[in-house]
């Protein structure tokens, strides 16, 4: 009698706890890239603004992935000879895209919107971490469903004024106090 | 020897319940995998989302390039000179927005962005990207570019020049104008007359205070 409650509800954990793990939700894992571009370089230690690159994030629900135009601009000179940037020089001679690995890839019924989030003050940080902190890309948030609605249930301590959103590290007088914060929790606001 | 709870798996001399034991963990475990391994197909719909490859096209891109002639929505006709900065090939004279505060500030905001990072703060061309051995472009603040008209600077961003690649991919007309009048109040900033200047702007420049810090 008593295995038939102990082994179910054991095995209920066991599938809660694999389903939110890191096994699941790649929160934490670096995945391999045909290049290896690292955040921490170029945001860290170069001061880049997120925008130089990601120059959809503030009009778009994409925040764009740069082209190897883009990345070009400076490496055309730095860093001209480097094997590393090999295949950047190659996409950016032949025009085929690098094949990236998407590191941030909602379920397709997600309609997620960079726009909207950057427009209420919600700081890159806020859901990508510390990129400057980064040399290669990981997911620093589980991009479950409960992460979002913690969020979006209490989004006032999470918003930021002006271009402290798209600032790395705790910035003073940068948390937007005092602005009423309404944000949407109905189901068919990000699920349509 | 175990607490109550434990014999009905422990005490494996009491065969029945292990037995009875057995189906249920396998069963249970079977469950775990089968939730644990459940990937629904919903996650990765059959459509084309924003930069995913598509096998309709030859070249394989699922985000078609505009076709030549293509005018984006809210923007002038491709050789409007608020989109080239020319008229009849030569550079405009004057900026075609009116400058205001705003103006301004939204250029200051896309300088730093996107021309900070060579040009340098102030313009003088000595920013991080040079710091790191990309070759120097011209400080704005000599003569010739001192000179240049508004057009010739509109077109240098949207077409580039030299070793600086062409951003008008990336800036929009309205904010490579803006970039345009920051250039040009960085200009200032560096060569106006201190005569010129309101009264209180001049304070800095004649008071004894800033006198002992320059």
């Amino acid at each position: 009698m008593f295995g038939l409650v102990f082994f179910p509800i054991v095995a209920v954990g066991l599938a809660t706890s694999i389903v939110r793990s890191p096994y699941q939700t790649e929160q934490g894992i670096v995945r391999n890239q045909p290049v290896p571009f690292g955040h921490e370089h170029h945001v860290g230690d170069l001061g880049l603004d997120c925008r130089h690159c990601h120059e959809s994030v503030e009009k778009s629900a994409f925040a764009e992935i740069p082209s190897a135009e883009v990345c070009m601009g400076c490496h055309s000179e730095v860093w001209r000879d480097s094997p590393m940037l090999a295949p950047v020089r190659e996409s950016f001679q032949s025009g085929t895209s690098i094949k990236w690995t998407r590191v941030h890839d909602l379920p397709d019924y997600v309609y997620f919107n960079h726009s909207i989030h950057i427009h209420k003050g919600v700081a890159c940080e806020s859901c990508h971490g510390r990129v400057d902190k980064m040399p290669m890309m990981y997911r620093d948030a589980s991009l479950q469903m409960s992460w979002c609605l913690d969020c979006h249930r209490h989004p006032e301590t999470n918003r930021r004024v002006g271009d402290a959103v798209f600032a790395m590290g705790a910035v003073e007088d940068a948390v937007a106090t005092g602005k009423t914060a309404e944000s949407k929790t109905n189901c068919s606001y990000c699920h349509r | 020897m175990f607490p109550p709870a434990c014999k009905s798996c422990h005490q494996i001399n009491e065969g029945r319940r292990v037995v009875r034991s057995v189906p249920i963990a396998t069963l249970s475990l079977l469950g775990v995998l089968m939730i644990a391994g459940c990937q629904p197909h919903m996650v990765d719909q059959p459509r084309v989302d924003t930069l995913q490859p598509s096998a309709a096209f030859a070249d394989g891109l699922g985000q078609r390039p505009p076709m030549a002639g293509t005018i984006a929505r809210g923007r002038l006709p491709i050789d409007s000179p608020e989109e080239t900065g020319l008229i009849d090939g030569k550079p405009i004279d004057r900026n075609p927005l009116e400058i205001s505060d705003t103006l301004l500030a939204r250029g200051q905001q896309r300088f730093q962005i996107y021309c900070a990072p060579c040009h340098g703060a102030a313009g003088f061309g000595d920013g991080m990207v040079v710091q790191r051995g990309f070759p120097a472009p011209p400080s704005y603040h000599i003569s010739r570019l001192q000179m240049a008209p508004d057009g010739e600077l509109f077109k240098v961003i949207s077409q580039g020049r030299g070793r600086m690649p062409p951003f008008g991919k990336r800036i929009e007309p309205h904010d490579s104008w803006a970039i345009v009048a920051y250039v040009r109040a960085l200009q200032l900033s560096q060569s106006a007359d201190i005569a010129e200047l309101p009264e209180v702007d001049k304070l800095p420049f004649t008071s004894s205070e800033a006198g002992a810090l320059r």
